[in-house]
């Protein structure tokens, strides 16, 4: 079979314009002038992490890889290398791509706007074998920094790329080093914030599960940049997958010497252990992860002093996000600079999102910070389900907010959502169109928030208990106009004077929704109407007398008996007794029952 | 200077050596077994694949897997990569599906092209 070729050509978005349009028909033309029609066969894929290259032509078997290729080097390839065996060798990419990540073939849509750095060995390696590993550049960057950087020279690469902590806050990754750097302590520690907890957020498991070794190749360097020996990954004990596979990892990396006693023998020396979460949300929290490692309740203590200065058993403590983590060896490896030059102005690099909700291809990406809303769901995402209306994002998970179709061309970044409305956060981003209703999803954050909040402020145990009450008061037809004020007032107060993170930003689903849809709100008030008829209580199912012919298979299956009507004449649903179960709707065949 | 790399590079030799050892290995059936793929049921796929390769008596087909390559809708995700050949991707692959590709892609060499990614 080997005297087939292959030719890989581009087709990603953002490089379309220049391959596929002149390169690929040229390409054709040529091969078929050539008489080479039935030898080679050209594919359209995508090179993810090679856009700067573009347009990338690939020949198989021989995997050459032509990098910038113009409409007048396809004589010369065709000529040369298709019919005579020979790459041109004056168009060969130069060393140093990664050819790893030309593997995964097709889907043009999902992978051209996206950039992979935390996720570039995530379905690609296998993440049980360090050997794969250490094929796509694998610890490295550990020797690197080993061999030509002094710790403090490490610290100045991280805090030049512009890195900022990806669990959500943001905070300047570079100074957390270096804080934690300075600070005196005859011990020091690296922690692995992996206690992932934000309802449909899976970015940390899936890079943990797709490539353990990068986030240990990450906190190891940490650990020589600050002067500690000791790393703990916290993960919560639902990931068991991941747990897996990060343990496999620490063993392998053991075994090879890159993890445990004089690393490389280079006498400096690391040791990585993990920590099971109970599943906490509050744990997420860098102080009660903590004292939850520490054997103690998980619960935040007031800050500072910060962990850099007195974290895990007093010392000085470095806590980043798996994501985070799994930035910093393509950092050392390709320079601040290059990190640097990706993003916006005030937030560098990629971000992972998880994809989830009404949205067609719902998944995990990665992309470039200030791409924007709309790309994400529309173009990477495939758009919404059923080409419904998008309503809006919700992005932050039980932190954020949600974002309405007017910011959809905003660019995503630390700064930018926080005016829209919402936040970052660890990059959950949730797709709602107009069938969900937004009182709903503030009711469904603020049950989480409820149920998580650890009870030791009041404002925040008690306040987001109260906060529950009148949104399901609202969501059930009982809530009165005075409700809307007495939410406003209650949330600023829990924000205000709750201790940690999450009742800080407990109400701000509260508060976004209230901002940005309060005409629902008056809606389930006034009307005591669901505009996206959502909420069960308030809709009514009624039968449509001229689509009706008296089948009488709702009446069987309603579970509480409330339809009547004689054989081959229209029902009637009893108002009264009906609860709103949609049993008589789903099964009806005629189409004759609707709610509103 | 430069000793962890010289370690490093010795790590990686003896890493090589490792893998060489399936040299024999023509084609490479990658399965995405994340928790997305799994709970979308590849360990049942990953069984049929290497059941159905060692029924057919295939050499040099080694079954290998993967993290999460992003599409979690599309899984369980599995990537042939016939040496030499543009590897391909199979998407929504059941147990059935798998024995399928086993015999028409990976014994016949003929790709399926309505269950590829496109």
């Amino acid at each position: 079979m080997t005297d087939i070729k292959h030719v890989l050509i581009c087709g990603g978005t953002a490089c379309t314009g220049a391959a596929k349009s002149s390169i690929l028909p040229e390409l054709q033309r040529l091969i078929d002038r050539a008489g080479l029609r039935d030898r080679v066969r050209i594919i359209e894929t995508v090179y993810f992490g090679l856009c700067g290259m573009c347009p990338v032509v690939m020949v198989y078997p021989d995997e050459t890889v032509y990098q910038r290729v113009s409409v007048a080097d396809l004589p010369e390839i065709v000529e040369s290398h298709l019919a005579g065996d020979k790459p041109v060798l004056r168009l060969v990419s130069p060393d140093g791509i990664d050819r790893s990540r030309i593997r995964v073939l097709g889907d043009a849509g999902f992978f051209g706007k996206q950039l992979r750095i935390t996720l570039r060995n995530c379905g690609i390696i296998d993440p049980e074998s360090i050997e794969d590993y250490l094929e796509v550049k694998g610890y490295d960057a550990l020797a690197h920094v080993l061999d030509h950087m002094t710790p403090s020279d490490v610290i100045g690469s991280v805090t030049h790329s512009g890195l900022r902590g990806r669990g959500g806050g943001g905070y300047p990754t570079g100074i957390k080093w270096k804080l934690t750097s300075d600070a005196e302590g005859d011990q020091k520690y690296v922690i692995c914030n992996a206690d992932e907890g934000d309802p449909g957020a899976f970015m940390d498991r899936s890079a943990i599960e797709g490539d353990p070794h990068s986030i240990l190749e990450g906190m190891a360097i940490a650990g020589y940049a600050i002067g500690a020996n000791i790393g703990y990954v916290y993960i919560r004990a639902e990931y068991p997958l991941a747990i897996d596979r990060l343990r496999k990892a620490i063993k392998q990396a053991e075994s090879y010497g890159l993890l445990g006693e004089n690393i490389l023998g280079t006498g400096f020396s690391f040791k990585i252990g993990i920590k099971l979460g109970a599943g906490a949300f509050v744990c997420g929290e860098e102080t009660a992860l903590i004292h939850s490692i520490e054997g103690r309740r998980g619960m935040p203590r007031p800050r500072p002093p910060y962990p850099s200065v007195e974290g895990l058993w007093g010392k000085p403590t470095l806590i980043n996000n798996v994501e985070t983590w799994a930035n910093v060896p393509p950092i050392i490896l390709n320079g601040p600079a290059w990190f640097a030059g990706i993003g916006t102005e005030k937030s560098k690099g990629t971000k992972v999102f998880a994809l989830a909700g009404k949205v067609n291809n719902t998944g995990l990406v990665e992309v470039p910070m200030g791409t924007t809303l709309r790309e994400i769901i529309f173009d990477i995402g495939g758009g919404i389900k059923g080409d419904r209306k998008f309503k809006a994002a919700q992005t932050g998970g039980p932190s954020g907010g949600c974002i309405p179709a007017e910011y959809l061309d905003v660019p995503v970044d630390y700064e930018s959502l926080q005016q829209a409305g919402s936040i970052m956060g660890s990059g959950g981003l949730i797709v709602m169109d107009e069938d969900t209703c937004m009182v709903d999803i503030a009711k469904f954050f603020l049950q989480f928030t409820q149920d998580e909040s650890c009870g030791k402020c009041t404002p925040c145990r008690e306040g987001t208990k109260r906060l529950l009450e009148i949104l399901t008061r609202i969501t059930e037809g009982n809530g009165e106009l005075d409700d809307l004020w007495k939410l406003e007032r209650l949330s600023h107060t829990v924000q205000r004077s709750s201790l940690c993170g999450l009742g800080r930003s407990a109400p701000n689903p509260v508060l976004s929704t209230l901002k940005q849809f309060r005409h629902e709100y008056e809606a389930h008030i006034n009307d005591k109407r669901c505009p996206a008829r959502a909420c069960l209580s308030l809709l009514r199912y009624y039968v449509n007398s001229e689509k009706c012919v008296g089948c009488t298979l709702c009446a069987r299956v309603c579970p509480v008996n409330c339809i009547s009507g004689a054989p081959r004449t229209a029902h009637v649903i009893d108002q009264n007794r009906c609860i709103h179960c949609g049993e008589c709707m789903a099964k009806c065949k005629f189409d004759a029952i609707y709610k509103e | 200077m430069a000793n962890a790399r010289k370690a490093l590079d010795e790590v990686k030799r003896l890493a090589t050596e490792k893998k060489q050892r399936a040299a024999s290995e023509t084609t490479r059936v990658i399965v995405g077994t994340a928790t997305c793929g799994v709970s979308a049921g590849a360990r049942t796929v990953v069984e049929a694949l290497a059941d159905e390769i060692g029924a057919r008596k295939l050499e040099g087909v080694a079954v290998t897997e993967t993290g999460c390559s992003g599409r979690c809708d599309l899984e369980p995700l599995v990537q042939v990569q016939r040496h030499g050949e543009a590897p391909v991707l199979y998407y929504h692959i059941t147990p059935e599906k798998a024995r399928r590709i086993v015999q028409q892609h990976i014994q016949n060499n003929e790709v399926i092209h309505e269950w590829v990614v496109a």
